[in-house]
């Protein structure tokens, strides 16, 4: 697996690194993500596993991290890229790889960001919904709920100190 | 294809007349399996409500309730009450569950159209349809605490260097995760220290936060943290299942990161005008000193001896107790204010009326100076050692050569521990002598194995009936076995001497460490009959003040538990019933 | 129902509009939400011309349970018993990629025999899974008697969940570290003698279905996928082994026990409906062999190697993918810790998501509505792990 890294390294010129168990990861530019799918996918990474995003809202970013796997390498690689969260937009890579549109899809209902190019953004799991994005960490769930369902909870309740009493 | 895929499934008609394999409900029944995971029952009496349940169960299933049940020691009245609408039978609060009352039972079935019945109270007083219940092996808290190093007793007994070596920060922050914040210790902590906070703040690296939170409820922290009595650590739930958290360690670590307390901790002051005055320097007229200090008060606290400490100083050996750890909290008290006037013993020349007269109010924490004797013939003698007294010479620089004498010391408390080592430490060989089991002593499990580790010989159920002395001087002790009495419930048992098996010990020197009290003879010359005394104690009032206007007690001399916390708790309380006397007079 | 219209009324929208496409009268159908022939609710929505589709749109959504965000507000201990809760008809898989995250990330070692009665679970699992699945190909072509069979034998194997777990489906039995119990008094020899009767009992489906002409007959040649399909729609598990690739995360990138254990990657060639259903009958029996090495090999000691108490766990931080091989495809977890108590990030990647949206409605198009409840089963999607 190591051979086939520095390999791609020297053929692609991206900085790749190994990690635990099977897995590589890379970090990329945002305009840079439909060349180098298209790099590693001639390459041999034939497999789109997932796309995943992550709310880093404390720095702003949502981080998008493409999943491809190579089956004779057995290298699963990570392909990271970091977005503005005020203006999450990045080019699509559907039609690379074509379930990429799916997740895109569910990307964009989840977290909000666009994916230009990718002609079906329709929604996919949520119905009516007129809220922030629920996946986006500043949606709050507790509140949502007890507003929709009328529930009580009692996280607090259940983790206030007893012992404030003798202050 | 073949004909023969035609026909083949014709095969399926041989099962026709086969007994079916299916449970014919209602005239037969599945018995759910022995792990099986239905309704919960929890053991009323067994559970110490500790609440861990209802904070590791992640739909909130689980409400603690407050329930007509006797709260002993370490336990609260709260009992888990089970929404088996929202439990999802993982059984995760059986395996936290540190006492192993809880249990989710065989019973599945419940149908309703009221969900209120969903509800249930699984409290019960016998075991029932056990199902999905505790193993130790896979209870969900860390049984063993974190490794403290300590120096070989070969070597310790050579010196007075400190046993313990410390925690260091990654064993500190392990140990702290072991807390299952239930805060069942604050309840028994004399002074309430804010443990499950400062254990957490020392886990999220924060040990200035933590060493904060503890100087809010008690100024000699690093002290408490090295010798404490920790009753904390016997209420520990963790401790049911393997040993407590080390909460005293846990302090001492925290508190020894710390090089200048004054510089972390917030002690500006907004004077007042009154002055109150402090007898005794010990933990309990320290600590009262410093939070009436932090009021505003001016203090004078006045002391016997030529240094500040009380016992911890003149009692407490310093293996145990590094004289530098008082020294530090000492000198950080005084920073902010406090003025303590050593060598200056009141009831002599000065007069506690005459405080009463100069200041607004006096606390007087004497503590207990009175030791007590057995009480057998042949005891007295210049070779018969008061423990107290052993150890205050010991302590303040007597030398005492003890080499190759043979050291008997009566007591099963912490002052015959001290008593036993420091006497093998001078190279003495010692026995110690109890007259209950050794379950029973009062001395602290931890220093009993450490004493038998550095050589001495523990004579569990002898109880010294007479002296043998040969021109004056001891030779040897007579003592009985005991039996013990248990006919008394609900108290601890009693020893009953085996009077007809006299055995003999051939001794040299005889310690005697079976307990003090207050010496309130100088009071008692003052105030005479105006002053209140039960039991050879003062009597006082929740503020900790006396029959007297303006005069407070506190400390050994006023309490039972007669420790450090307890003293600090007693000047804590006390500084806060001053200042409401002052407040109101 | 009228958010539903509402709905399709978007669809339309996004899928451009078909009229203009094909100037021919379509109807449109509903297929599902309930159960249309898969395992959990699933929509699809049809456009056909008299019986043959011209286009379908899978319209998932009906189980979204917000696992991924409920995920995000529990401790690390706490989702244990909801992870398992996204895939009913195997959960073994999550109990087991979550606590394989938790300890590729935490470096927490498992013992080896907590291995090993891991991969016995996962292996119980997948029989248990595979059952459900012959039952349900079965019933989507009208053959009842397989469904009343394969779940009846089903049920024997739950018997056993029940004696390991105490539960019967919904096991949260894995934990991170290892196992919550130890094997129970006697539970390999209930398992082998299980075992034995299953392989008589596969020679018995074979008669009344997998040998039975009406069903190669009905199957033969139905929803091809070959091989460069397979690669391009990114297929994994079964349904691309059965279009001839030889790929088995349990061989490739072995985890838990299977380094240890020899077993052969069963591969069909043509891709269709029947190679589909056959790769995981004759695997069926494969996994019953690996589950007889794992009898046969299971090593003695802990079953669990502890992790800090849960309540103030912290979790180093870091992201790690884990995978393994699911009846249903490759299933993989990808956590991401930033050092607190509760996760980042959990996205589960069920194998549905790539097979029951996009190669669905490739496989759909051009197909009878018949064939639209076996195609779905053959495919073995999930729905509730497309949703989540
Ligand atoms: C050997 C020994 C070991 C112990 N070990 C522990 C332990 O490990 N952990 C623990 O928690 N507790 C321990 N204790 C108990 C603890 O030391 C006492 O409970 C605590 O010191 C009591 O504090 P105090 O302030 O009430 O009194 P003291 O500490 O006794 O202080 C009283 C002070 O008042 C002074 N004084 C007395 N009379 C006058 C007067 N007339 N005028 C002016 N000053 C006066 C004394 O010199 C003394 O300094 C031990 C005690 C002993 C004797
Ligand atoms: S965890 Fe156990 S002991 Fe504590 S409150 Fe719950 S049932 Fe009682
Ligand atoms: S079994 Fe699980 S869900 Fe039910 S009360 Fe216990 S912790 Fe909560």
């Amino acid at each position: 697996m190591s051979d086939f890294i520095t390999r791609l390294k020297n053929i692609t010129g991206l900085n790749i690194h190994k990690e635990k168990l099977y897995q590589a990861s890379l970090k990329v530019d945002k305009e840079k993500i439909r060349k180098t799918l298209l790099d590693l996918k001639k390459e041999g990474f034939l497999q789109f596993t997932t796309l995943t995003c992550i709310d880093w809202i404390e720095e702003k970013t949502f981080q998008l991290v493409y999943h491809l796997w190579h089956r004779e390498e057995k290298l699963h690689l990570k392909v990271k890229i970091d977005i503005d969260r005020d203006a999450p937009i990045v080019e699509t890579v559907s039609d690379i790889y074509i379930v990429a549109q799916t997740y895109e899809r569910e990307v964009k209902e989840m977290f909000g960001v666009d994916f230009k190019g990718n002609k079906r953004l329709i929604p996919f799991i949520l119905e009516d919904w007129n809220e922030i994005p629920p996946m986006r960490r500043d949606f709050n769930t507790r509140e949502y709920v007890k507003d929709m369902y009328e529930t009580e909870d009692r996280t607090e309740e259940i983790f206030k100190p007893r012992w404030k009493k003798y202050d | 294809m073949a004909w023969n895929d035609i026909l083949k499934p014709l095969s399926g008609w041989k099962f026709l007349f086969k007994k079916p394999h299916t449970i014919r409900y209602p005239k037969e029944d599945k018995i759910p399996s022995e792990r099986y995971r239905g309704i919960h029952t929890n053991m009323i009496d067994k559970c110490i409500g500790c609440g861990s349940c209802e904070k590791i169960c992640m739909n909130q299933a689980i409400t603690m309730k407050e329930m007509d049940v006797e709260v002993k020691e370490g336990t609260t009245n709260l009992r888990p009450v089970v929404d088996h609408g929202r439990c999802c039978y993982c059984g995760l609060c059986v395996d936290i569950c540190p006492t192993g009352s809880l249990w989710l039972s065989r019973d599945y079935r419940h149908l309703s159209e009221d969900i209120d019945t969903f509800i249930i109270d699984p409290n019960v007083k016998e075991k029932e349809r056990e199902g999905w219940q505790k193993a130790p092996e896979f209870s969900l808290i860390p049984p063993e605490r974190g490794k403290m190093e300590e120096i070989p007793p070969e070597k310790r007994v050579k010196s007075f260097m400190e046993v313990f070596v410390g925690y260091t920060e990654p064993i500190a922050k392990e140990e702290a995760q072991r807390c299952l914040g239930c805060g069942l210790c604050v309840d028994a902590c004399a002074t309430h220290m804010h443990i499950p906070d400062y254990l957490k703040a020392i886990r999220e690296g924060n040990n200035e936060e933590a060493v904060r939170i503890m100087f809010k409820n008690n100024p000699l922290s690093e002290i408490c943290g090295t010798v404490c009595t920790h009753f904390c650590e016997n209420v520990c739930p963790v401790g049911i299942i393997g040993e407590p958290v080390a909460i005293q360690w846990e302090k001492e670590f925290a508190t020894r990161t710390i090089e200048d307390y004054k510089k972390i901790i917030d002690t500006t002051i907004k004077e007042k005008k009154e002055r109150v005055a402090v007898v005794g320097a010990g933990p309990a007229g320290l600590s009262f000193a410093f939070y009436l200090r932090l009021k505003g008060y001016k203090i004078d606290v006045f002391e016997k001896y030529e240094k500040p400490g009380g016992m911890m100083l003149l009692g407490i050996p310093s293996y145990r107790l590094p004289r530098k750890v008082i020294e530090k909290e000492i000198k950080f008290i005084t920073s902010t204010g406090v003025k303590i006037h050593t060598g200056t013993q009141i009831g002599k020349k000065k007069t506690f009326k005459e405080l009463l007269k100069k200041y607004s109010a006096v606390f007087v924490a004497t503590g207990n100076t009175k030791p007590y004797t057995m009480g057998i013939p042949g005891e007295e003698g210049k070779d018969t050692l008061q423990a107290i007294s052993f150890l205050y010479d010991v302590n303040t620089g007597k030398k005492i050569d003890l080499k190759g004498k043979k050291v008997l010391v009566v007591g099963g408390g912490n002052v015959a521990m001290d008593a036993i080592r420091t006497s093998r430490r001078l190279g003495a060989d010692v026995y110690l002598s109890y007259r209950r089991r050794e379950v029973d002593m009062p001395a602290d499990e931890l220093e009993r194995k450490e004493a038998k580790e550095e050589g001495i010989e523990f004579m569990i159920q002898t109880l010294p009936i007479e002296v043998i002395r040969e021109k004056g001087k001891i030779k040897a002790v007579k003592y009985v076995p005991t039996d013990m009495d248990f006919s008394e419930k609900g108290k601890r048992p009693k020893p009953v001497p085996r009077m007809n098996d006299v055995r003999t010990l051939e001794v040299d020197i005889i310690i005697e460490a079976i307990g003090q009290g207050p010496d309130l003879t100088y009071l008692e010359q003052e105030f005479g009959e105006s002053l209140k005394i039960e039991k050879g104690k003062p009597v006082v009032d929740k503020n900790l003040m006396c029959s007297i206007k303006g005069l407070f007690f506190g400390g050994d001399m006023a309490n039972k538990q007669n420790d450090i916390v307890s003293a600090v708790a007693d000047g804590r309380r006390a500084a806060e019933g001053v200042h409401n006397y002052l407040q109101n007079k | 129902m009228k958010q539903k219209t509402e709905q399709k009324k978007s669809l339309n929208q996004g899928g451009k509009n078909m009229t203009e496409e094909k100037s021919i009268d379509f109807f449109e159908y509903f297929i599902g939400p309930q159960h249309p022939g898969i395992t959990g609710n699933f929509g699809v929505i049809l456009n056909a011309v008299g019986d043959e589709i011209i286009k379908a749109q899978a319209n998932p959504g009906y189980l979204h349970r917000a696992f991924e965000k409920l995920m995000e507000q529990r401790m690390y201990l706490q989702n244990v018993p909801l992870v398992c809760r996204i895939c009913v008809p195997e959960p073994d898989v999550n109990e087991a990629l979550y606590s394989m995250a938790i300890e590729t990330l935490t470096g927490i070692e498992v013992p080896e025999r907590a291995k090993y009665i891991r991969t016995i679970v996962l292996e119980m699992a997948r029989l248990a899974a595979y059952l459900f699945y012959f039952g349900g190909t079965a019933a989507t072509l009208g053959l009842y008697t397989l469904p009343n069979w394969s779940f009846g034998d089903r049920d024997y194997i739950l018997d056993l969940f029940e004696e390991l777990t105490g539960a019967r489906i919904y096991h949260i039995y894995m934990q991170p570290g290892g196992v919550r119990r130890d094997l129970p008094k006697d539970f390999t020899k209930k398992l082998y003698s299980l075992l034995q009767t299953l392989k008589k009992r596969i020679k018995e489906y074979d008669g009344i279905f997998f040998d039975a002409a009406l069903f190669k007959k009905r199957t033969k040649g139905v929803g091809v996928i070959n091989k460069d399909m397979a690669i391009e729609y990114s297929v994994t598990g079964p349904n691309l082994r059965a279009s001839g690739i030889a790929y088995d995360i349990r061989k490739d990138t072995p985890y838990l026990a299977y380094p240890d254990i020899n077993f052969n990657v069963i591969t069909e060639n043509e891709g269709d409906f029947y190679s589909r259903v056959m790769v995981r009958r004759r695997e069926f029996e494969e996994d019953i062999k690996i589950l007889e090495q794992l009898i046969d090999k299971l090593p003695s000691g802990e079953v669990w190697n502890r992790y800090p108490m849960p309540l103030n766990w912290k979790v180093e931080k870091g992201d790690v993918y884990v995978k393994v091989e699911s009846t249903k495809g490759e299933y993989g977890y990808y956590v991401v810790s930033d050092g607190s108590e509760k996760p980042r990030r959990i996205h589960v990647r069920g194998p549905s998501m790539t097979h029951g949206i996009m190669l669905l409605e490739k496989l759909l198009k051009g197909q009878r509505i018949a064939d639209i409840s076996p195609i779905m089963f053959s495919l073995d999607i999930c729905p509730p792990d497309i949703d989540r």
